[in-house]
């Protein structure tokens, strides 16, 4: 659990709130932010107080590139369940879209889609504070085209992005794969990959770390993709690792995945190699469950949520596979793969899961204690004495 | 057209082959304009009072006072074009008169404050236009754009149109004619757009191509370009005004570009309005205040079947934009509509030959479909269908440039604005609360409309506040025939002094004043004249009526002569009555005036039912007011400055006896006091300050009324 505590201290936290506070009311004075009157930005941040969560520290992704590099299409599709087809029909971005993805209690974050065609380094822009409060830089690359510029436009993001806030994690993302064939997106990839980091390199920078993706909105690699970047801003991932860990060797489950329902991204997994298909399997099962309970799961009026305490779900493949759902909590499900015969003992495994969901609950409540601790704090300005802690029970044999 | 165009415009296109790059011209006058008019706003920008007078409630609320300091640097630096240039407006000619003379000759070393004035429903009236340019010259600085977002190169202005005003702003005659040489259109009144652009000379035609501050060609698409390459641009010549009206897909002046380039990429990318379409303001002094409407125009070809667009109006004055904002909503969506209607139709056409929603589907997966330079960009002008847009928009942005400038006129006033400014403006916007309550009807704008321009019809009206006639319920009267009072002096010439004196006493008192004759046009002088002694808000005219009405409806009666008045009124003193009989040549009035034969036709008995008048001291004004019309050192036009001033000053002993008796309710004895101290102890003093309390302005006394309750004012009872 000490993972819990390897957040950052309270005041390094508070520190940033305040930046991003300020940062957003800038933003809200559009391009001259420069000149924005410092009262709107004080009153701002008084108003989030008043909200319980704004206490917490919200990440921030922001998806940049070329225009037409597919942007808006992620979003839409991971965040709003669109349809690849229908992404054809969006219109282009003209602003900045912000949005909050806070409903898992996990993955709290704030996705921004930026405009392709609009230079942000421009000095009317006051880009030092989009990127002051960021977690994660997204940068999307259409791999169906020349992609030379978007290579110089993602060297200059990164580097000016670096100087501003060293802690963001650059990804990018080469996107629109599915019109490539297998060869030609792992020399794709290679290219990008070399032509990238040679740029950094020229220019010194070696220590700016880049991860590539391969992603398509028409397949799952941009769920999975999205996951990864999502995990990286999730201070309590190592916990939840091990947690998992823990659940599987004690239960006998092949793999599990904990997954935020709403976007199909996976927030956690055990420490074996993810393959794909298994990856697929688990987003499917998840549509599956979801859809059933929306036709036969709801009361007549409507009334009542797909998703609840009591949905589980078993499905059992030909393969001698067997994949097994369990809600977590509101917004996650774990889902297992489990052998056949393993799956004879299903009481051990529901017992296990007892204990898991218990030692998640509690990995919760530390940080909600965070959370109120420190409001509490806040309010009294007063220096925050040690952070609670929790031991998760012990798991059966 | 968009709408109805007042200014029967020739429309004459461009050559893109004159001479010596003729768009040079433009950034001369540009600059050389500009730097014209900062300059003279320069000393005068620092402190300016504005008085927002559509702002409906606002009477004088303390903001009114407020000098405006923070726009000195500012105005003077980029207010070339934009910045309101203090310049006096022709309106003003008689409000006060030294002020308007100083104000014509060179730079005034005084800051001096302005008011704005509403002019009421001028701009939409459809005739107003010609005679808009006599008295309400000024025109809104503002620039009108239209901006896009494009699909390649983000947020684009495509369109703008700025005001420029000639090299020399007061130089009403022929010189004013810019130096074009174009004399010969002269006589034709209105706008006109032309496309005579002529450079002064070539040097200066080709340091502006070379400066011109827009993208280069290069970053430019089909989508966000207007005018081709080598188009000059539209220009509109206001002829009475000497104002320019300057189209171009960028302004050329650099600071201006910025200006709107800024302005543009926030109506486009930053303020957009939540609801997807529709109006937003937006601005700080240093970028200007911006009134943005986004919208969108259909086309088939584009990503989401649709394109942002936006009109911007960019002015550096807060106040005016936002008083502007009904107004430019609704010539703006006007615009939009016609632009939108048209793009549908191209964009239904479009989709029955090839509908492309199905044809994206199929052709989704095709590698290399998603061309960036594609189709991508189109211009707005192949999206309507419509060769004439440019020049279209170009008539419609002059139009509402100078049909904004003119709904609000600034009005040049020395020192703060007297009590009759106050209640005049009160007036008026009661006035037009009323006009608007109306549902402004067509026909009700066409009666309405000749009010203003005969504001200034003639040098004889000078000699009355314009906006009296406009206030009182004569307005369309005009002097047609010679036998008329022409001024108060005139009229002690003609009546004689004691019989003068007699009746001013009355008039000053607030007794009713009853004229008896067969001529209207003689009653009306007479009270136009008259009414000069009191404040505005005491004056309550009937000018002629064919029964008697009492006191309390009106101050000043015409009636005409077989009318019976009622002889309780005829013995009363609180009554004064002058009867015009046609008299023989031989009983002339001691008239000496040459000029006084029209009215020598007549002969004028003064009666009252009380004869005491002549043997009493009277008011001290009374006294003041004769001595300076028996001093025929002074002129006319000093006379009607010595009438303001006293009338000033005995308004301010009556705003301090209001809120010593009304507001902070003293005993009599300290009232007698303070009216002993005023100078005022006398009988006819007192009566005449209680009879001017009910000229006070609603607001002053509101403003008193409820600063009293504050604690301060309360303390002393306690």
């Amino acid at each position: 659990m000490s993972q819990v505590l390897g957040k950052p201290q309270p005041e390094d936290e508070d520190d940033d709130e305040e930046d991003e506070l300020v940062g957003l009311a800038d933003y809200g004075d559009g391009p001259d932010s420069s000149d924005a009157d410092p009262d709107s930005g004080a009153e701002e941040g008084v108003l989030d107080f008043s909200d319980p969560f704004s206490t917490e520290v919200k990440p921030r992704i922001l998806l940049m590139g070329l225009r037409r590099s597919g942007k808006s299409s992620i979003q839409k599709v991971v965040f709003h369940k669109m349809s690849p087809n229908e992404t054809l029909f969006l219109e282009s971005t003209n602003k900045i879209c912000r949005e909050d993805v806070s409903n898992s209690s996990f993955v709290n974050f704030q996705i921004w889609d930026f405009p392709g065609q609009i230079d942000f380094f421009d000095p009317t822009f006051d880009y030092e504070m989009i990127f002051r409060g960021t977690g994660a830089l997204i940068f999307v690359i259409d791999s169906q085209d020349d992609y030379m510029e978007a290579l110089a436009r993602l060297h200059l993001t990164v580097t000016r992005a670096y100087k501003v806030n060293t802690d963001i994690n650059f990804e990018v993302f080469i996107h629109k794969v599915d019109g490539l064939s297998d060869d030609h997106k792992i020399e794709t990839q290679r290219d990008i990959h070399q032509r990238a980091n040679d740029d950094l390199a020229d220019a010194g920078l070696e220590k700016i770390h880049l991860s590539f993706y391969l992603t398509s909105i028409y397949d799952h690699s941009i769920f999975e993709a999205f996951s990864k970047v999502v995990q990286k801003l999730i201070p309590q991932l190592p916990t939840l690792e091990n947690l998992l860990n823990i659940f599987i060797s004690n239960s006998g489950i092949e793999k599990a995945f904990l997954f935020d329902v709403v976007s199909k991204i996976y927030i956690a997994t055990d420490s074996t190699p993810v393959d794909m298909q298994t990856y697929e399997l688990c987003c499917d099962m998840i549509d599956v469950v979801i859809d059933i309970s929306c036709i036969y799961g709801l009361k007549e009026d409507g009334a009542g949520t797909p998703y609840d305490k009591e949905s589980t779900a078993i499905i059992k493949l030909n393969n001698t596979t067997v994949l097994y759902l369990k809600e977590v909590t509101k917004f996650l499900a774990l889902v297992c793969f489990v052998r056949e015969e393993s799956f004879e003992r299903k009481g051990l495994i529901d017992y296990n899961f007892h204990c898991f969901r218990k030692a998640i609950h509690e990995v919760f409540e530390v940080r909600m204690k965070m959370v109120k601790s420190r409001k509490v704090q806040n309010r009294l300005q007063k220096k925050k004495g040690a952070t609670p802690n929790g031991t998760p029970n012990v798991l059966l044999q | 057209m968009f709408f109805n165009f007042k200014y029967s415009p020739r429309f004459e296109m461009v050559s893109s082959t004159s001479p010596a790059g003729a768009a040079g011209t433009i950034p001369c006058f540009s600059v050389g304009g500009g730097a014209e008019v900062g300059r003279r706003t320069g000393p005068a920008s620092g402190s300016r009072f504005r008085f927002p007078s559509r702002v409906r409630s606002c009477g004088a609320r303390a903001i009114f006072w407020g000098v405006r300091v923070d726009e000195g640097p500012l105005a003077s630096r980029c207010g070339g074009a934009l910045g309101q240039p203090a310049r006096p407006p022709r309106g003003v000619d008689g409000w006060y008169g030294p002020a308007e003379s100083r104000a014509s000759g060179s730079a005034p070393p005084l800051p001096r404050p302005l008011v704005s004035e509403a002019a009421g429903t001028r701009a939409e009236a459809p005739h107003a236009g010609r005679e808009a340019s006599c008295c309400l010259q000024d025109t809104m600085n503002a620039i009108v754009a239209l901006c896009h977002f494009c699909e390649l190169h983000g947020p684009r202005t495509l369109f703008c149109t700025e005001v420029l005003h000639a090299p020399l702003p007061q130089g009403a005659g022929n010189g004013d004619s810019p130096g074009q040489g174009e004399q010969a259109e002269e006589e034709e009144g209105g706008i006109q757009m032309s496309s005579r652009i002529r450079a002064h000379s070539p040097a200066e035609g080709a340091s502006a191509e070379s400066s011109s501050p827009g993208p280069k060609k290069s970053d430019m698409c089909e989508g966000c370009r207007s005018l081709a390459a080598g188009h000059p641009g539209y220009i509109s010549h206001d002829k009475e005004t000497s104002i320019k009206y300057v189209s171009h897909q960028h302004p050329n002046h650099p600071q201006l570009f910025s200006i709107v380039r800024q302005a543009c990429v926030r109506s486009l990318s930053c303020e957009v309005c939540p609801g997807r379409e529709g109006p937003i303001f937006f601005g700080d002094e240093q970028h200007g205040f911006v009134f943005s409407h986004t919208f969108f125009i259909k086309d088939s070809l584009a990503r989401g079947f649709q394109r942002w667009y936006s009109i911007i109006a960019i002015m550096m004055d807060r106040i005016y934009l936002i008083n502007s904002w009904p107004f430019l909503l609704g010539k703006i969506r006007g615009i939009i509509d016609e632009l939108q209607g048209k793009a549908l139709k191209v964009f239904e056409a479009e989709q029955f030959g090839c509908p492309q929603r199905a044809q994206r589907m199929n052709t989704a997966f095709t590698p290399f479909l998603h061309q960036r330079n594609g189709n991508a960009a189109r211009s707005l002008t192949s999206l309507t269908s419509d060769d004439n847009l440019w020049a279209c928009l170009h008539t419609s942005f002059a139009w509402l440039l100078k049909a904004c400038g003119s709904r609000l006129t600034e009005k040049l006033l020395e020192g703060a604005p007297t009590e009759d400014t106050l209640v005049q403006m009160e007036k008026l916007a009661d006035l037009e609360e009323e006009s608007e309550s109306w549902d402004n009807s067509e026909a009700e704008e066409e009666e309405k409309a000749p009010v203003l321009p005969e504001g200034a019809g003639g040098r004889e009206l000078t000699k009355c506040p314009t906006e009296s006639s406009l206030l009182s319920d004569c307005a369309n009267w005009q002097p047609r025939k010679l036998s008329v009072f022409k001024s108060l002096r005139h009229m002690r010439q003609v009546l004689g002094a004691p019989s003068f004196r007699m009746l001013a006493w009355h008039v000053l008192m607030g007794n009713q004043v009853i004229w008896k004759s067969r001529d209207a046009d003689l009653v009306h002088s007479a009270f136009e004249v008259l009414r000069t002694m009191l404040p505005v808000g005491c004056v309550r005219i009937i000018p002629y009526s064919s029964q008697y009405e009492e006191a309390y409806r009106c101050n000043f009666l015409g009636l005409s002569p077989h009318v019976q008045i009622p002889s309780h009124v005829l013995s009363s003193e609180f009554a004064v009555v002058v009867e015009a009989h046609t008299a023989p040549r031989s009983s002339l009035h001691p008239a000496g005036c040459e000029d006084d034969q029209s009215l020598s036709k007549y002969e004028f008995v003064v009666t009252s039912g009380s004869p005491v008048a002549a043997d009493r001291v009277g008011p001290t004004i009374l006294n003041k007011m004769e001595a300076a019309l028996t001093n025929q050192n002074l002129s006319v036009g000093v006379v009607d400055q010595c009438l303001v001033c006293l009338k000033e000053e005995w308004m301010n002993k009556v705003k301090v006896l209001f809120k010593f008796t009304k507001v902070d309710s003293r005993p009599k004895e300290d009232t007698q006091k303070l009216l002993s101290v005023l100078g005022a102890s006398e009988e006819d003093n007192v009566r005449l300050l209680k009879f001017w309390m009910t000229g006070l302005s609603k607001t002053y006394k509101s403003h008193l009324m409820s600063a009293v309750r504050s604690p301060t004012a309360s303390e002393p009872r306690n």
